[in-house]
């Protein structure tokens, strides 16, 4: 027995640690325990950072850069700033007469053997950036970090928080604290993603684009003062009264790409319980009214993920934080387990701004979050995937829109098609351009609008089921892994193949081969119809002798005849359905390739109307009036138009009369 | 002279020249359907025979709206610096009618008519105009400067919560309504002293208009304001939205109707007031 004792007290013990630890979702690549301090008075983070990286690959590491994103407020000479965006909050006199830069300040760094890492230290500025750009920080290794094998650095640091800048920092008695700490690139083994060879990927802060982060673990103790209410990434795990006032929280997380926290001391918490999950919302009280609006949007998106992709939001928190007016720096953001969505104390339920940021922050959870993309080189596979299923969320569970307010109502997809559309240039560049290169305008309208859209046609092509198995078979190969835009393609390809045969397959190429690689925009039209009735034969046919005199056919014939365009460069199959004037219809296909087609019909019936994609399959098409054509329009709807627009011109006359 | 008496007299004027609802109607309509009509010619010659059109009729209809300013949009262009220009020319043609209408509720220049009053004090309503108007603008300025500059301002640095955005509103809104309607009646009386006492140099009956109404602002300004209040209540009544288009128009054509009836029933309140008082 003892024996027995001996040999099972160990594989206890082994058991037991390792369920504390929990079932890993990921790789636990890069992980993290903090210490800090935050001093409200001087607005600055003192911080002991342990990291503990494993590396994946088979390669020998020597060097390990760091994000530092404090350093775009840094000072004005930084890509972040010099790219074209002015920090927020720093726009100000005050401010640059003040000095109110951030920064952080490494003030010790060593190897797991001890050793001073100090003078190892060095900024990396590649060509696209900035010559003084100090986002990037690379540590040279005096020992190397050997295959497969741990690397710890333990780093002591300082810093100043930015005051009210884009995503991060302090306003008032806020504070909001994003990529604030010292944050370790992403080692990307040979094969993964565009990596030829074992590579850390670690870019600068450039204005445009958001973040890439390499899964772990995070255990993190926030000391301050104890009026401030804190929320962050994770589960609270310990609270512990300190001296002088303060309080100390420990956070730990599992299975995230990234650490985020908030403290306020006008936070109000509101705690609910969905699907095994603990919400909480931190909001200020004078938005309590509108909490019912953020929780019932974050539970609806929920459901919705869960059964559409067949997997269940996986962590046991999120926290939606809805920051004060004077923390709209924070602006709506995604972040592990918790996401930022501001509102406004007047706003009308029929602007529906806080169901939808709320909604798009959480399905980042799946899309960026789980699915980790590099938002900075393909940010639309992120922000295009969150916001397609935004708009089917929207429009399941807000069927009245995102605005309905005084007789306008507008669709979340429609709105969003309508944004990319109206772009100042949709053709400016390529989804597959890396965030940065987007220089010129219409990134947000490209890289949300465009790839929501193109998704949007996809489904159209394939269909609602088979679209549906396509997105469950990339989230379930790709969650906890980093995809680029070929793994998603080769998966699209895959299923739709095995739903609709090598034709559709090759559809579902052609079609994300042109909208991600491409600029060409997409416009069909109905050019013309006419109906033509044709005489009776006439003239000499069998001999000379029988001549055929008749003027007009006993019953008419008609030669019906209806001409398509492509008047642009993109290409997808058609549906088009044709109408007589008997009340038939059929329906014809084209592939839509070339640049015009042909439908003709010989028959006692004549065309009334034509449509192209009568069911909407292609919202890709940058112009749906001249989709379909009628020779019997209904201009009821002119009329209405036309009277109400009539009578509002009148209105605002009459107004004026007032006055004069 | 009450209150109540004033608002029955002010009624009987109007029943009396029921053709000055008829005119303003007429004018008004006339220059929406001049602006409006091109705009149906254009959407027509672009859209009418797009099955997208019978959509319209479910109202509001943003892809359609989008996708035609995106697609047609060059062609609003010249429509909309036309209909800028059309608006102007209202806003002169009202100055004319209304230069027309206080004579003719004073029952003054009767032989000269309408039209011809019109054009004989034309001039002098412009004028009159133009300055109460950078008046309102002034006022309008004022209210505005305080509300961003009130507490804190706008700043997002600086302010404590956005309620204090909609609170300024609750104490600002009232008084700058209250002195609006004050300037509304002020300006209707000036016009009635102007044309009685066929003033050219327009300070002295503008400053003689202000003093009488100082002094009995407490009888005019209720039925002013009950008016006001009217018109304000008809704007809503007249954005409601029935089945049939048809429906919806004719409806928003009698709260015109009426909303106009209203504002020349104010013009009326400081003639009949002014008629009883002063002359």
């Amino acid at each position: 027995m003892k024996k027995l004792h001996i040999i099972l007290l160990p594989l206890i013990v082994f058991l037991s640690v390792g369920s504390l630890a929990g079932q890993a979702l990921s790789p636990r690549t890069d992980n993290y325990r903090i210490r800090l301090t935050l001093d409200t008075e001087r607005h600055q983070v003192q911080a002991r950072q342990s990291i503990v990286f494993h590396n994946p690959s088979t390669d020998t590491i020597w060097t390990m850069p760091f994000h530092i994103y404090y350093h775009a407020f840094k000072n004005n000479q930084s890509t972040f700033f010099q790219d074209g965006n002015r920090p927020f909050g720093l726009a100000s006199e005050k401010d640059v007469l003040a000095c109110r830069w951030a920064w952080v300040d490494i003030l010790s760094i060593e190897d797991e053997t001890g050793y001073s890492l100090l003078d190892s230290l060095f900024y990396l500025t590649p060509p696209a950036s900035s010559e003084a750009d100090q986002t990037v920080l690379e540590v040279r290794l005096r020992n190397p970090i050997l295959p497969l094998s741990s690397y710890r650095l333990e780093l002591e640091w300082y810093s100043q928080i930015p005051h009210m800048s884009i995503r991060t920092g302090y306003g008032q008695d806020y504070y909001f604290m994003a990529q604030w700490y010292p944050k370790l690139g992403v080692y990307e083994p040979a094969g993964t993603r565009f990596a030829e060879v074992g590579q850390w990927n670690c870019h600068p802060y450039y204005s445009n684009t958001e973040y890439y982060g390499e899964f772990g673990q995070y255990e993190v103790q926030i000391t301050l003062p104890s009026d401030h209410v804190v929320g962050a990434t994770g589960v609270l795990t310990k609270q512990t009264e300190g001296e002088a006032g303060t309080t100390t929280h420990t956070f730990t997380a599992n299975d995230v790409i990234d650490f985020t926290w908030t403290a306020c001391p006008r936070f109000l918490s509101v705690k609910d319980y969905w699907r095994e999950v603990d919400l909480e919302l931190l909001i200020v009280p004078e938005h309590q009214h509108q909490q019912d609006r953020f929780l019932k949007s974050a539970k609806h998106t929920l459901d919705y993920l869960a059964a559409y992709l067949d997997y269940a939001y996986p962590y046991p928190k999120l926290t939606v934080v809805s920051p004060p007016y004077y923390g709209l720096f924070s602006g709506a953001m995604e972040y592990s387990t918790l996401v930022t969505s501001p509102t406004l104390y007047a706003l009308p339920l029929g602007i529906k701004t806080t169901e939808t940021l709320v909604i798009h922050e959480v399905i980042h959870q799946y899309f960026q979050q789980m699915v980790a993309t590099n938002e900075q080189e393909e940010p639309w596979m992120d922000e295009g995937f969150t916001a397609f299923f935004e708009s089917k969320i929207m429009d399941q569970y807000y069927p009245r829109g995102v605005v309905d307010i005084w007789g306008v109502q507008i669709g979340a997809g429609e709105l969003r098609r309508g944004r990319f559309l109206s772009a100042s240039n949709i053709k400016v560049n390529p989804l597959s351009d890396f965030g940065w290169w987007f220089r010129h305008g219409s990134y947000s309208e490209l890289v949300y609008g465009k790839a929501a859209v193109l998704l949007s046609t996809l489904e159209g092509l394939v269909g609602e089921d088979t679209m549906r198995d396509i997105m469950r078979t990339y989230f379930d190969r790709w969650k906890f892994r980093h995809p680029c835009r070929e793994d998603f393609i080769v998966i699209a390809e895959e299923v739709a193949g095995q739903a609709g045969g090598e034709t559709l397959q090759s559809q579902v190429a052609d079609l994300l081969q042109q909208g991600i690689y491409g600029t060409d925009a997409c416009d069909y039209s109905v050019h013309q119809v006419s109906n033509q009735l044709l005489p009776p034969p006439q003239g000499f046919f069998e001999s000379t002798t029988d001549c055929y005199q008749e003027l007009e056919r006993d019953e008419p014939l008609y030669y019906s005849r209806a001409i398509l365009f492509r008047n642009e460069g993109f290409r997808v199959p058609q549906e088009i359905l044709v109408t007589f004037d008997d009340g038939t219809s059929v329906l014809e296909f084209w592939d839509g390739q070339a640049r015009s087609h042909e439908l003709s019909y010989t028959s006692n019936r004549q065309i009334v109307s034509v449509q192209l994609d009568p069911n909407n399959k292609i919202p890709l098409d940058k112009n749906l009036i001249n989709n379909s054509y009628t020779s019997e329009p209904d201009v009821s709807g002119l009329w209405y138009y036309l009277a109400n627009a009539t009578t509002w011109l009148q209105g605002l006359m009459t107004n004026t009369t007032v006055f004069l | 002279m009450s209150t109540l008496r004033l608002l029955r007299d002010s009624w009987r004027l109007i029943r009396r020249h029921l053709h000055l609802i008829v005119r303003l109607y007429v004018l008004i309509l006339t220059v929406a359907i001049l602006i409006v009509w091109p705009a149906k010619t254009l959407l027509e010659s672009y859209a009418g025979n797009s099955l997208l059109l019978s959509q319209l009729n479910e109202g509001f209809n943003y892809t359609f709206l989008n996708d035609f300013k995106n697609a047609y949009g060059a062609g609003w262009v010249p429509l909309f610096q036309q209909s800028v220009l059309s608006f102007l020319v209202l806003l002169v043609a009202i100055v004319f009618f209304m230069a027309g209408a206080v004579p003719t509720l004073l029952n003054q220049r009767t032989s000269a008519g309408f039209w011809g009053n019109g054009g004989y004090y034309f001039w002098r309503m412009l004028r009159l105009t133009v300055y109460f108007g950078l008046l309102h603008l002034g006022l309008a300025g004022l209210t505005f400067w305080i509300y961003t500059q009130w507490g804190d301002g706008l700043s997002l640095e600086a302010l404590s919560d956005d309620t204090v955005l909609v609170y300024r509103l609750y104490y600002l809104a009232p008084v700058y309504l209250i002195l609006t309607s004050w300037i509304l009646i002020w300006q209707d009386s000036a016009k009635a002293i102007i044309i009685q006492t066929e003033a050219t140099w327009l300070f002295r009956p503008i400053a003689r208009a202000f003093r009488q109404l100082a002094r009995q602002w407490a009888t005019v300004y209720p039925v002013y304001v009950l008016h006001l209040l009217l018109i304000a209540a008809l704007v809503a009544w007249g954005a409601l939205r029935f089945d049939h288009w048809l429906v919806t128009f004719l409806v928003a054509q009698v709260a015109l109707v009426l909303r106009m009836a209203l504002r020349l029933a104010n013009l009326a309140v400081v003639v009949a007031w002014y008629k009883k008082k002063l002359l």
